[in-house]
C-alpha cells in the first residue's frame, strides 16, 4: 500500500456515509481512517471567525466573533488557493485600502492560482475594517481575507 | 468595429461575396440581385474599401475586387468556422487595450458564452501580472473567449490548460518540437511562441463567467532581441493564414471544452507529457520562493517540486523557471 492508495482510501470514506474505516494487508500493515465531524453551518462561521487568530490580533479576533454573530462585520473568504494580490498590476493602485466604503460588485482583490486570476468582489455594499493577507503571498482556502462592515 | 451573429448577413457582406467569385461585376447586377439600388451598392462599395479591400472600379464595366485585407474580420472567419458554439458572435476591433479587458466588459453585459473578441493589435496586451503581451498589428492572433462552464470555482483550475492544448496540438501536427512551460506557456523549439491568461469571475461559490485569452504569435518575421520569443512563419518557413490557424484553434478549444466538462484527467497528462519543466531543476519565485526539481503536476493541476530539504510542495502560481547551470533563465 502507498500513499496514492490511502489518498483514494481517504476520498472514498469522504464521499461515503461511513464514519471509520479500518483495515489490515497480509503483511500486517494496518490503517484506521476517521471522518471529522462534520459540522453545521452556524458553527461552520463561528469557527471560521476564530480562525482569524491565526493572521491577526486577539482584539481584531475578539471583534470579529462579537459582530460576525451580530452580522453586522462579514468576513470574506479566500474561494481557493492561490496568490493574493491587493492590486490588478504591480505599479498599479490597490483596489481597496482600508477605511474606504465598497458597493456590492466592488473588486477586492485577485487571486492567482496557474495564471487564473480570480477576481473576489463585494457582495454586499460595506467599509473595508481591515485587510487581513498580505499582498503577493500565497493564501489557502478559506483563509480570511477582509473584514467589511456592512452598511 | 463589428458586433455580428453568423446568422445575420448585411449588404456589404453579400456584396463581398459576389465580388469574390472574381469576376468584373456591374452596378446594376449587383442592384438586381441584391434588390437594392445602385446607390445603395456604391455606398457599400465605399464601405468595404474603408475597410481595406482593394476593389476598382470601371465605369460602365463595373466592379472587380483586387486584394483582400489581411484582417481577421468576422464574416471572413464564418465561412470557414466548423464549431457549433465558439465563435458563433464575434466582436473585432482594429485596436483594444486588450481582448481579455473588452471579453469581460461583454461577459458583464451577459454575452453568450462561445463570444470570440479578436483585435489586430493591443495597446496593453496582457501577460501575467501587468506585464505586457507584445501585439504587432496583424502578425499574431490576440484573442479572448467568454466561457461560462458549469462549475464550481474549486474546479475551475484545469480550465488554465484549454488554451495551451489548441495551440499545443495544433504546433504538434505540423511536427513542431512543442512544449508547454507550466501552467499555459507554449514553447517552440525553446522559444515562446503563445501565452494565455485567463480571468475569471464568480457568483459565491460558482463560475460566472472566464476569460480565456490566447496571443500566439503566427507571421512575425522578427522580435525585440531581449525576447526569447518565436512565430510559426520563423519555425515552418511559411506565411500562415491566421484566419485558418483561428479557425483550426477552435475547433480544438470547443472539442477540448466539451471533454473537460466530463473529465479533466486526459488533459492534466497531456500536460504532463509534454511539459517543458517536469524532471527539470526549477527556480519559483514571486509570493512562494523555492528551488527543487520539478516532479509532477497533481490532478488539480497545481506543479509538485520536490524541495532541497525533500518535502514535495505543491504551488499553485508564481514564476516558475528552468535552473540552467549556474545561472537562472526567466524567459
Amino acid at each position: 500500500m502507498d500513499l496514492r492508495d490511502i489518498r483514494d482510501l481517504i476520498k472514498l470514506l469522504d464521499e461515503s456515509s461511513l464514519a471509520k474505516l479500518e483495515l489490515e494487508d497480509t503483511n500486517g500493515f494496518k490503517l484506521k481512517l476517521e471522518k471529522a465531524p462534520v459540522l453545521k453551518k452556524k458553527e461552520a462561521s463561528r469557527l471560521k471567525a476564530a480562525d482569524a487568530v491565526l493572521f491577526d490580533d486577539d482584539k481584531l479576533v475578539a471583534k470579529i466573533r462579537e459582530t460576525d454573530l451580530e452580522q453586522e462585520m462579514l468576513t470574506i473568504y479566500a474561494p481557493m488557493v492561490g496568490t493574493f494580490f491587493r492590486a490588478p498590476a504591480p505599479d498599479a493602485d490597490p483596489f481597496v485600502k482600508e477605511g474606504v466604503v465598497v458597493e456590492s460588485g466592488d473588486t477586492l482583490c485577485i487571486i492567482e492560482a496557474m495564471k487564473l486570476m480570480n477576481e473576489i468582489t463585494a457582495e454586499v455594499k460595506g467599509r473595508v475594517i481591515k485587510i487581513l493577507a498580505e499582498n503577493g503571498q500565497p493564501v489557502e482556502y478559506n483563509q480570511p481575507l477582509f473584514l467589511l462592515e456592512r452598511l | 468595429m463589428f458586433y455580428c451573429r453568423a446568422n445575420t448577413k448585411d449588404n456589404k457582406q453579400r456584396i463581398l461575396e459576389i465580388l469574390k467569385q472574381g469576376e468584373l461585376v456591374s452596378g446594376e447586377a449587383i442592384s438586381k440581385e441584391l434588390g437594392i439600388s445602385r446607390n445603395a451598392v456604391w455606398k457599400q462599395v465605399q464601405n468595404l474599401k474603408d475597410l481595406g479591400y482593394e476593389i476598382s472600379a470601371e465605369t460602365k464595366l463595373g466592379y472587380l475586387l483586387t486584394s483582400v485585407p489581411d484582417f481577421l474580420y468576422p464574416f471572413e472567419i464564418w465561412p470557414h468556422l466548423k464549431t457549433k458554439k465558439l465563435g458563433q458572435a464575434i466582436y473585432w476591433d482594429y485596436e483594444l487595450t486588450s481582448t481579455n479587458d473588452k471579453a469581460r466588459e461583454l461577459a458583464r453585459q451577459n454575452a453568450l458564452e462561445g463570444t470570440l473578441v479578436l483585435a489586430e493589435t493591443q495597446s496593453k496586451g496582457k501577460g501575467r501580472r501587468g506585464r505586457n503581451w507584445e501585439s504587432a498589428p496583424a502578425q499574431g492572433i490576440y484573442m479572448s473567449l467568454i466561457l461560462r462552464p458549469v462549475a464550481p470555482l474549486a474546479k475551475a483550475s484545469p480550465y488554465t490548460f484549454l488554451g495551451a492544448y489548441a495551440v499545443l496540438r495544433f504546433c504538434l501536427l505540423r511536427g513542431l518540437l512543442t512544449k508547454v512551460k507550466w501552467p499555459n506557456d507554449i514553447y517552440v523549439n525553446g522559444k515562446k511562441i503563445s501565452g494565455v491568461l485567463l480571468e475569471l469571475s464568480a457568483t459565491g461559490q460558482d463560475i460566472s463567467y472566464l476569460v480565456l485569452g490566447i496571443g500566439l504569435n503566427v507571421n512575425q518575421r522578427s522580435f525585440p532581441v531581449d525576447i526569447c520569443a518565436t512565430s510559426l512563419f520563423l519555425e515552418t518557413d511559411k506565411t500562415c493564414s491566421r484566419n485558418a490557424v483561428l479557425t483550426e484553434l477552435l475547433l480544438y478549444l470547443e472539442e477540448g471544452y466539451k471533454r473537460l466538462s466530463q473529465d479533466t484527467t486526459w488533459l492534466i497528462e497531456l500536460m504532463k507529457e509534454h511539459s517543458l519543466l517536469l524532471g527539470k531543476e526549477v527556480v519559483v519565485s514571486g509570493g512562494l520562493e523555492l528551488e527543487g526539481v520539478a516532479e509532477d503536476i497533481a490532478s488539480d493541476g497545481a506543479l509538485l517540486i520536490r524541495a532541497k530539504d525533500n518535502e514535495l510542495v505543491k504551488v499553485y502560481a508564481g514564476d516558475v523557471s528552468v535552473r540552467e547551470k549556474n545561472k537562472v533563465s526567466n524567459k
